[in-house]
């Protein structure tokens, strides 16, 4: 949303001005990120109704508890995707319990248990199975950057490389990742919770 | 480049959001509706300014830049000294930023007043306030400042910008009280930005526009307030650079602009500095045609609301 003087407003003033009453801040947060929030809850939830249910909410969520968004701790992109994902797991579990009560049946015993499942977090799963299939020099770099938290510079004094190998090891691992998480994430192996 | 896990989550919500269709439009008013049944929207005279800054976003702009200042300091930064001021180091004057907002949530009924009439109470009972994060880290006292931003902004969106409201000895409206928080938080993010050795932030023509008209319009009753009433005198304003104008002012409170006795040329920035007290009238630097002697009575006027 350009302000009266032309600027962009970066996130946390938008945040501020949500805390204020102001719905044209919202409509604006809302059309950074609807896609991103639809689309997760999507996946997750594997239905259009329920996304859309889970939509409302993380925006109706942010409006309501604008001061939940610590921006000193994380972009707002990435504060409304976590909390898309929860609230869709939230509400896949909820969907499960009702279902399971309507049927009157006990779940097969073999098949892994939904709330585990979903608990494991479906994207992390991802993330995580990507991360397998990289060359080994760069996973090595990124499972030090990404569980272990290193800066670059960490993880090359760790591994004894340069910096600027290990700045191009990340980079080419972040590149890869980036093709192996698109298809998994593209809807032919999202997780059919309904 | 450092890859965090927020960066690989990133990668994660690239690809959905690369695959993703538009919401359908609907989605959008459903939403709205929703969220405004759950809080109502800001009261709707903040909405009246057909297009310009409002005093309420002017205030939030200013202090989003001062929280990412602060959100971006070192350690050491934080118990670097301010020259004095409201606070002795950088913590110390985010502490009293704290306490400042805390004292606005009182004034605004939605918090416990406390007891700070005149203005000379304003740096001790703002400290007072905030007394539980002076051993505090300096990003905890930033985050406490920022969640007070939020709720001082929530109270003044119900409120609306013409609700009488009083900060300590200056009676005003919601909108007055916005554009002097602006000035102080602005004051006092100067303040920082020099201690830690940042460059000054000048603001924007808005936001001086804003400030300086703030300051135009409460003249006369800072004249009065000083001691420095000059019935029957006008004096012409010509404040230069983004955000400037030119203004008739009557010299005494309740009187009507008439023909100026004086022309004061000086730039805008500056003449918010001295009434921010962060500037001396003798350094100043004006030009002036006309009466001579009625400069010092408007430059003494100008910097009489100071805080700290």
């Amino acid at each position: 949303m350009p302000g009266v003087e032309g600027r962009a407003l970066g996130d946390r003033e938008l945040v501020a001005r949500i805390a204020a009453g102001d719905t044209a801040a919202l409509a604006e947060v809302y059309r950074r990120y609807s896609c991103l929030v639809l689309g997760l809850a999507r996946r997750v939830t594997g239905d259009q109704a329920l996304a859309e249910d889970v939509t409302q909410e993380v925006f109706v969520y942010l409006w309501d508890q604008p001061g939940r968004f610590d921006p000193s701790r994380g972009t707002l992109r990435s504060w409304l995707g976590v909390l898309a994902h929860r609230r869709s797991v939230d509400l896949v579990r909820r969907e499960s319990r009702r279902s399971r009560v309507e049927a009157r049946c006990e779940p097969d015993p073999g098949a892994p248990d939904t709330d585990d499942v979903v608990t494991a977090g479906w994207i992390g799963g991802r993330v995580r199975e990507a991360i397998d299939k990289l060359p080994a020099e760069q996973r090595e770099a990124v499972v030090l950057a990404y569980f272990g938290g290193r800066t670059y510079r960490q993880v090359a004094t760790e591994l004894s490389i340069p910096e600027g190998t290990a700045k191009s090891r990340l980079r080419l691992a972040l590149g890869k990742l980036d093709e192996l998480l698109r298809p998994a994430l593209d809807g032919q192996d999202a997780p059919a919770w309904t | 480049m450092d890859v965090t896990p927020e960066r690989l989550l990133d990668v994660g919500f690239d690809a959905v959001e690369a695959a993703a269709p538009p919401a359908p439009a609907p989605l959008a008013a459903r939403v709205a509706t929703a969220a405004t049944s759950a809080r109502p929207a800001a009261d709707a005279g903040w909405s009246a300014g057909n297009g310009r800054l409002t005093a309420l976003q002017a205030f939030l702009q200013t202090a989003t830049e001062v929280a990412d200042m602060l959100d971006a300091l070192s350690p050491a930064d934080w118990s670097r000294g301010t020259g004095g001021g409201a606070g002795q180091t950088v913590h110390d004057m985010a502490v009293h930023l704290v306490g400042v907002e805390r004292y606005l949530l009182g004034q605004l009924g939605v918090r416990a007043p406390f007891d700070a009439p005149e203005r000379r109470h304003h740096t001790p009972a703002t400290r007072q306030a905030a007394a539980e994060l002076l051993d505090e880290p300096g990003p905890i006292v930033a985050r406490t400042w920022w969640r007070e931003v939020l709720a001082v902004a929530a109270a003044c969106g119900r409120a609306g910008p013409d609700r009488p409201v009083q900060y300590h000895d200056i009676p005003g409206t919601v909108r007055s009280l916005m554009t002097i928080r602006t000035f102080e938080v602005w004051t006092h993010g100067e303040d920082i930005t020099r201690a830690v050795g940042l460059g000054r932030n000048p603001l924007d023509g808005p936001r001086l526009a804003l400030m300086s008209g703030e300051l135009i319009a409460v003249l006369p009753f800072a004249l009065a307030l000083s001691g420095q009433a000059r019935p029957g005198a006008t004096a012409r304003l010509e404040l230069t650079g983004p955000g400037g104008g030119e203004y008739l002012v009557p010299l005494a409170l309740g009187e009507v602009p008439g023909e100026p006795a004086v022309t004061i040329t000086t730039p805008v920035i500056d003449i918010c500095r001295l009434a921010a007290n962060r500037i001396a009238a003798a350094d100043l630097p004006v030009s002036v045609t006309g009466d001579v002697a009625l400069v010092e009575p408007v430059l003494v006027a100008a910097g009489a609301l100071a805080m700290d």
